[in-house]
């Protein structure tokens, strides 16, 4: 069956005017007569004409003269095409505008005999305004938009690095990955005090991405303590200062010296440049090491005002990288960029737990295990715990408040120390509670909010397990690290030396 | 355009539009974005190219090529209205080519001071100080009209290393290295390059830039460009690789020039030169391909810096592959016998599959030659080599060695590295043998410890350029060049652009036979034209030096290699043959060993004949020359004529020395227009002085016996035994002659021993053979008659020889003999029958003359006659004429008129013009007579 749908059956009602005026753009005509305006203009837009205002509201008519009430001001006043000479009503209209809210006050065209063309120019001309307006926010939009994608892309990849570190077993936060190690020097030239105030420059021999710390070698220490280096790294293929650091010179320690970035470079892979310069550059300068000859015009160490080569080498140096967009550990012992405070708070840290904290480990379910020696063992030598298995059920162990707010990892690894073991499956969890951490060992139930659980892994002698617990949500509280072990086969715990070590936190900001 | 409403005084409110602008588009940089569905990333490339901080003006032109989505206008349109600098140009759709090229010509007629245009696709993006340092490099480097970048991809991340210093040899014959995404100069542009919108399917980008090489403009990589190429699953470039060798083979076709051996050739002598040489007086190294031409010559501190940046980034930077220690007055000896080019080809052959080549002179007046031998087969390294070879491989072991033990065993006589020699020989001076202070071999350990022992050898032993390699070893460019070229290895040898026509004179040996002679006697007629004149011996090799030809070959070549004269794996009428893939036709071999020739002339060498149709591909005018049908043991025709058959459509011209050849290989189906006859003349010149001089006796009165001679093989072919017979029968007759067997003599089964002992139990005594053309002149004029009762000829130079110099020719009406001898006139026809006849006729016909005197004389005198007309000069007019047709603008010396000849009955051998087209081409009457 055809339903058909008569406008008797359903009566379309004509918009009230001032529901036109919130929905089109309008003319709004002061004091010149409707027969004056042509009447294809009238035709092409919404047109008023102002009446007065009378208690507080506008009072309008239309192209036939009919006069109405308007309570809202029009959305779209487009512009004010007004007699010469009526300019106190139009102060009038505008005030009223004002009144309800309107900041941007339309144009006033003025409309005269004989001045026609002008004033449809002028009108053209707002038109055009408009139109460029509209095109000026699309691009905006665009760009936002744009932006917006390129953060994306760049969260991608953020997220890309972690998730691969994460997985992979044993990354440090701070690996060497380029090394020029000093070379002996007949010359024994001071590059610094050779160089032009500028200093000098060293084009790197690594992509910029991952990039968190740049070593120079100190050959000897200059007599003057006080002079003020400046350190740049700069990425050249779109001359952006990635870091800089600014410190005394005696600040430098002799043999290597670590400028480390504020966080580890990200992003697209860039080439990178370091920069140093010293003010009065003379023989007291400190004496940097130089590596051995390098053949390679571009990477030999160069005069920073105009490129050109000082030496035929490269400088001594050491390149170290680490997670995208991750600090150094607070561990290392560096030069930290003046960036570094400014970026507080973003980006990820990865934070190993102190042996100190180890030492409080113990056993937390002493209500369902018990042996006649120590189950959970710190072993401060090894940096590691103990945790021995019971035959049925599972060992408990727990560090307290181990764990620092605004987790996003916890992890350790995992290993058997006696060949005569049996197969054990290992786990950890972060929990404010035994009873929490007990129900998550048990898998009764999803972690919640700011736990987490890396669920059982199996190890056989000889191997090892990377163990990650991920938190579901972070929160800003410390809570307890537990840590269980239990036989993948219930029956003989004999030889079951089964142990945690390197407790690490991936904490946000 | 609508510049700004304004204000006026008495209407503080009242705005009043103003129209027109007088400024003019500006932009020193116009950065195009053609876009086709790419509406969303536009926003990415426009941004990126408004984002540009420089001091200059930077207009950005969208040329929205018809693309479909409304988007895509939408968002031009709005950069264009909300940015004064951005232009948004629609066209109908045409592909990428037609989009850049249409935004091109706006820019270069809208921006009256542009320098420079980038290409930005709309899917990618620059950094924002890219066009700030892109044109002040530009600026800063004249005669660098593009830069390209390295590939920086994000999307699928991948960094390439393309910082290597630009090479249009990897350009051409390895990938497009450079990205459209470069920065071209207004130079480039007004030149008139632009892409070729007829290429839809990708690598248009490629073609725009072998246009600009064509041109003779450069480009450079900058090193930290900010070009950032967005890579995902599927792209335009991926679809291209698909169809890559179709594009490439429509590229090839339109860049033949470019793809040349001689482009080719002439850029890896400037880019990547395949030898250094080492002096040993000098602390210089040459770094070059071919040794003769103006060349790059380095300090060797700097070479050895070269050595080791090429040693930790092979693909940037890179040393010649081969090596050579050897002085450079050695050099020079080499090269004044045309022999440098030659050695150093056959020094890279061997550094391929020894570890060291030795290289030594000897002296020998009388030969040109090479001798290649491995050491160690019951040979030492017995004397001091004067030059040194091997390969880069080598010297790149030598230096990571931890010890130089094996490398210094080369002062030994039975060196451990498995070592070639070459034994060069030639007519050197005690001067040019002479060694050096410091020997060769010292040079070469000197070499190697200086690279083993610099300080630039002490870094971290890994890369320093972070992005990856894609380009090949710099060092390795050469192998490139062979795989374009089918060729290796390469003949060292650069053309001089539009200089003389380079020909190649092959022959299977280089002795004294009439094939050589009739080559040498066309080497000297073309020389004398302006060629380049390249000899080429591929059998035994040694030239057997005629002091007539000093000077004459600007290269003598040897192959020197295990390389068959004759047979083959295929049949071809009775004939064994090779085809190009055959191994032993060694195609990329004999191809390399070729490069660098206009025209090569096969003289009677089989195998060649494999590999010629490659050669006529790439350009080369191939000449066959036809001389003589041979017989078969059992009388079977065979021979070079029958190879000319199967191999006919490979050859532009045949060359025959007879009428009588030519005719039958029209008859055999060689088309009459690639046939030139060119009659034989004498072999060796003589000045109507000393033919004078020589003649002067033939005007006394004939007195005593009959002097009669035989000059050449005393073999079956020329019929040895017949003149034996016919000698024995006149002695017992009592007919007393006078004669001379002059020749080498051949073992002959079928003769029964030796020709020597058997003359001498006749009385007649057989000298050796005579190469020296005046004692050959001697002789021709002692004797009164010339005997040849040969089995099978072509057209012989002797008889024309001996007629000059007035000697009486009697021989075998065989092959095209009666084309230079009228019987009884200026010599004696015999007739070609059996054995038994021959011998008759020749003992009548000595016996007659013997007896007749005047008869005798008057032979004589017409027989001068009729070879006085006969000159190589005159024959080879036609070749002459044909190579002025191949080549107008580089080959002009060619008699504009008819040549004249006297109005006898030779005038049957007057060339005819012919009417072809607006040419006229000279062709031989015998090409229009029909087919036997």
């Amino acid at each position: 069956m055809t339903v058909v749908a008569t406008q008797e059956a359903f009566p379309v009602e004509k918009p009230a005017i001032e529901e036109r005026l919130l929905k089109d753009l309008t003319l709004m005509v002061v004091g010149v007569g409707r027969q004056e305006l042509p009447s294809a203009l009238l035709g092409a837009v919404q047109t008023v004409w102002f009446e007065g205002v009378a208690d507080g509201q506008v009072l309008f008519s239309d192209q036939s003269g009919a006069v109405f009430q308007v309570v809202e001001a029009p959305t779209m006043a487009f512009a004010v095409l007004a007699e010469p000479g009526t300019s106190a009503d139009v102060d009038t209209l505008f005030k009223w505008l004002q009144r309800h809210g309107v900041v941007q006050l339309p144009s006033v065209v003025g409309w005269s005999r004989g001045q026609e063309n002008e004033a449809i120019s002028s009108i053209l001309a707002l038109v055009a305004e408009h139109v460029k307006s509209a095109a000026r926010r699309l691009v905006l939009s665009n760009r936002e938009l744009r932006t917006l994608r390129s953060m994306n892309d760049d969260l991608q990849n953020r997220f890309a690095a972690i998730e691969s570190f994460l997985n992979r077993n044993g990354l440090q936060p701070l690996d060497l990955v380029f090394s020029n190690e000093p070379a002996e020097n007949p010359l024994n030239a001071n590059v610094l005090a050779s160089a032009s105030q500028d200093g000098i420059s060293q084009i790197l021999p690594v992509p910029s991405s991952g990039v968190s710390g740049v070593s120079v070698h100190v050959d000897q220490l200059g007599m003057r303590q006080d002079l003020k280096l400046r350190a740049q790294l700069v990425t050249l293929e779109d001359l952006r200062i990635v870091d800089s650091w600014q410190i005394s010179s005696g600040d430098l320690a002799s043999g290597w010296n670590i400028f480390g970035l504020s966080k580890s470079t990200a992003g697209l892979n860039r080439t990178l440049e370091f920069r140093l310069q010293i003010e009065e550059a003379d023989e007291d300068t400190p004496r940097l090491s130089l590596g051995s000859l390098q053949p390679i015009e571009m990477f030999q160490v160069r005069d920073a005002s105009n490129g050109m080569p000082v030496l035929k080498n490269s400088l001594a140096l050491q390149v170290w990288g680490g997670i995208p967009g991750v600090s150094m550990p607070a561990s290392a012992n560096y030069i930290p960029a003046q960036s570094q405070q400014v970026s507080q708070g973003e980006g990820f840290r990865d934070m190993p737990i102190a042996p100190g904290i180890l030492e409080h480990a113990s056993l937390a379910n002493s209500d369902e295990v018990e042996f006649d020696f120590e189950a959970i063992m710190p072993l401060p030598a090894e940096r590691a715990i103990g945790c021995h298995p019971p035959a049925e059920g599972m060992t408990i162990g727990e560090l307290p408040a181990a764990c620092p707010p605004q987790i996003i990892r916890m992890s350790a690894k995992a290993f058997i120390d006696n060949s005569r073991a049996a197969d054990i499956d290992f786990a950890i969890a972060v929990a404010g509670s035994l009873d929490a951490a007990r129900a998550l060992f048990r898998e009764e139930r999803e972690q919640t909010v700011g736990e987490a659980y890396s669920g059982w892994n199996t190890v056989s002698f000889g191997e090892s397990a990377h163990l990650s617990a991920f938190a579901s949500e972070q929160v800003g509280a410390w809570q307890n690290v537990y840590f269980a072990t239990r036989m993948s086969e219930q029956g003989s715990n004999d030889f079951a030396w089964a142990k945690f070590t390197n407790f690490r936190a991936v904490v946000s900001g | 355009m609508l510049r700004q409403t304004v204000k006026e005084q008495d209407h503080p409110n009242v705005r009043y539009a103003q129209f027109g602008g007088s400024d003019k588009p500006s932009a020193t940089i116009a950065i195009l974005i053609p876009v086709y569905k790419h509406s969303v990333l536009l926003t990415e490339a426009v941004d990126s190219a408004l984002c540009q901080e420089a001091p200059f003006n930077i207009a950005v032109v969208i040329v929205d090529d018809g693309c479909p989505y409304p988007e895509t206008s939408q968002v031009g349109q709005a950069y264009a209205l909300a940015n004064d600098n951005v232009y948004y140009l629609r066209k109908p759709n045409g592909g990428l080519s037609s989009a850049r090229n249409y935004g091109i010509d706006f820019a270069l007629r809208t921006f009256s001071d542009l320098e420079a245009v980038y290409f930005l696709d709309a899917d990618n993006r620059i950094t924002p100080t890219a066009m700030r340092v892109l044109l002040d490099y530009m600026r800063a480097n004249k005669g660098i009209d593009w830069i390209y970048p390295n590939i920086d991809k994000f999307g699928i991340e991948w960094n390439g290393n393309y910082t290597a210093q630009y090479s249009r040899l990897l350009h051409v014959v390895f990938d497009n290295i450079c990205e459209a995404g470069s920065l071209v100069s207004k130079n480039l542009l007004d030149a008139g390059v632009r892409f070729d919108e007829t290429m839809k399917s990708g690598f248009e980008d490629w073609e725009f830039w072998l246009q600009a090489i064509s041109l003779g403009f450069k480009g450079a990589n900058h090193p930290f460009f900010g070009f950032e190429y967005r890579q995902r699953a599927e792209s335009m470039l991926r679809d291209s690789n698909r169809t890559r060798e179709s594009i490439l083979g429509y590229i090839r076709t339109k860049h033949k020039k470019l793809f040349s051996a001689d482009t080719l050739l002439r850029w890896e002598h400037e880019e990547t030169p395949r030898f250094v040489a080492f002096g040993t007086d000098s602390f210089l190294v040459d770094l070059f391909t071919d040794p003769v031409v103006a060349h790059e010559r380095r300090g060797f501190e700097e070479f050895v810096k070269m050595f080791w940046a090429a040693r930790t980034e092979p693909e940037t930077f890179g040393v010649p592959p081969f090596w050579l220690w050897m002085s450079p007055a050695h050099r020079d000896a080499l090269n004044s016998f045309g022999l440098l080019h030659n050695v150093l080809w056959l020094g890279e052959r061997l550094s391929q599959s020894h570890n060291f080549v030795a290289i030594r002179f000897e002296s020998d007046k009388d030969r040109l030659g090479v001798e290649v031998a491995t050491l160690g087969e019951g040979r030492d390294l017995t004397k001091r080599p004067l030059g040194w070879m091997c390969s880069l491989g080598i010297v790149q072991q030598c230096v990571e060695d931890k010890s130089d033990d094996w490398v210094r065993t080369l002062r030994k006589t039975q060196p451990s590295p498995k070592i070639a020699e070459i034994v060069v020989r030639g007519p050197f001076s005690a001067e040019d043998i002479q060694g050096t202070a410091l020997s060769a071999t010292n040079s070469l350990l000197a070499t190697l410890g200086a690279l083993r022992d610099s300080g630039y050898r002490n870094g971290p032993n890994e890369r320093w350029i972070w992005r990856s390699a894609y380009f090949p070893d710099r060092s390795r460019y050469h192998e490139l060049l062979r795989h374009s070229l089918g060729a290796a290895p390469l003949m060292p040898r650069l053309a001089n652009e539009d200089g003389p026509v380079r020909v190649g004179l092959l022959l299977p040996i280089a002795t004294f036979g009439g094939v050589e002679k009739v080559a040498y006697a066309a080497a000297h007629v073309l020389k004398k034209a302006g060629c380049e004149v390249h000899l080429f011996v591929f059998g035994d090799p040694v030239y057997h030096r005629i002091p007539d030809n000093d000077g004459l070959f600007d290269s003598i070549n040897f192959l020197a290699d295990d390389y068959p004269l004759w047979g083959g794996p295929n049949m071809f009428s009775g004939h064994d043959i090779l085809m190009g893939h055959d191994e032993n036709a060694k195609a990329r071999e004999i191809i390399g060993f070729l490069s660098g020739l206009d025209v090569v002339v096969n003289n009677q060498l089989a195998p060649a004949n494999a590999v010629f149709g490659e050669l006529r591909r790439r350009g080369v005018k191939i000449v066959n020359y036809v001389h003589v049908l041979d017989s078969s043991e059992m009388g079977r025709a065979a021979g070079h004529p029958y190879l000319a058959l199967a191999y006919e459509h490979i050859y532009d011209s045949v060359l025959t020395c007879s009428r009588d050849m030519a005719e039958w290989l029209h008859g055999m189906g060689v088309p009459s227009a690639k046939l030139l006859h060119i009659p034989n003349a004498a072999g060796y010149p003589l000045s109507s002085e000393q033919v004078a001089r020589l003649t002067a006796a033939r005007s006394q009165p004939h007195e005593g016996p009959l002097k009669a001679l035989f000059l050449g093989r005393l073999d079956r072919q020329k019929g040895i035994e017949r003149i034996f017979a016919a000698a024995r029968t006149l002695k017992r007759r009592g007919i007393a002659i006078d004669w001379r067997i002059v020749g080498s003599d051949v073992m002959d089964s079928g003769a029964g021993g030796s020709w020597k002992q058997r003359f001498a139990d006749v009385g007649i005594r057989i000298e050796p053979p005579v190469y020296d053309s005046r004692l050959l002149s001697k002789l021709l004029a002692w004797a009164d008659v010339f005997v040849l009762p040969s089995r099978w000829e072509g057209a012989p130079l002797t008889i024309i020889e001996a007629q000059r110099l007035g000697c009486v020719p009697i021989a075998t009406n065989v092959g095209a003999v009666s084309e230079l001898i009228d019987h009884k006139k200026d010599g004696i026809l015999l007739r070609s029958t059996d054995d038994g006849v021959v011998t008759h006729d020749l003992t009548l016909a000595l016996e007659a003359i013997a007896k007749s005197p005047q008869v005798l004389t008057g032979l004589s005198a017409r027989a001068a006659q009729r070879a006085s007309e006969r000159n190589w000069d005159k024959s080879l007019q036609p070749f002459l004429r044909q190579l002025h047709t191949w080549f107008p603008e580089r080959f002009q010396s060619i008699r504009r008129t008819k040549v004249a000849l006297p109005q006898s009955e030779n005038s049957k051998e007057t060339p005819e013009v012919r009417k072809d087209g607006d040419n006229a081409v000279w062709q031989d009457p015998i090409r229009q007579s029909s087919a036997q």
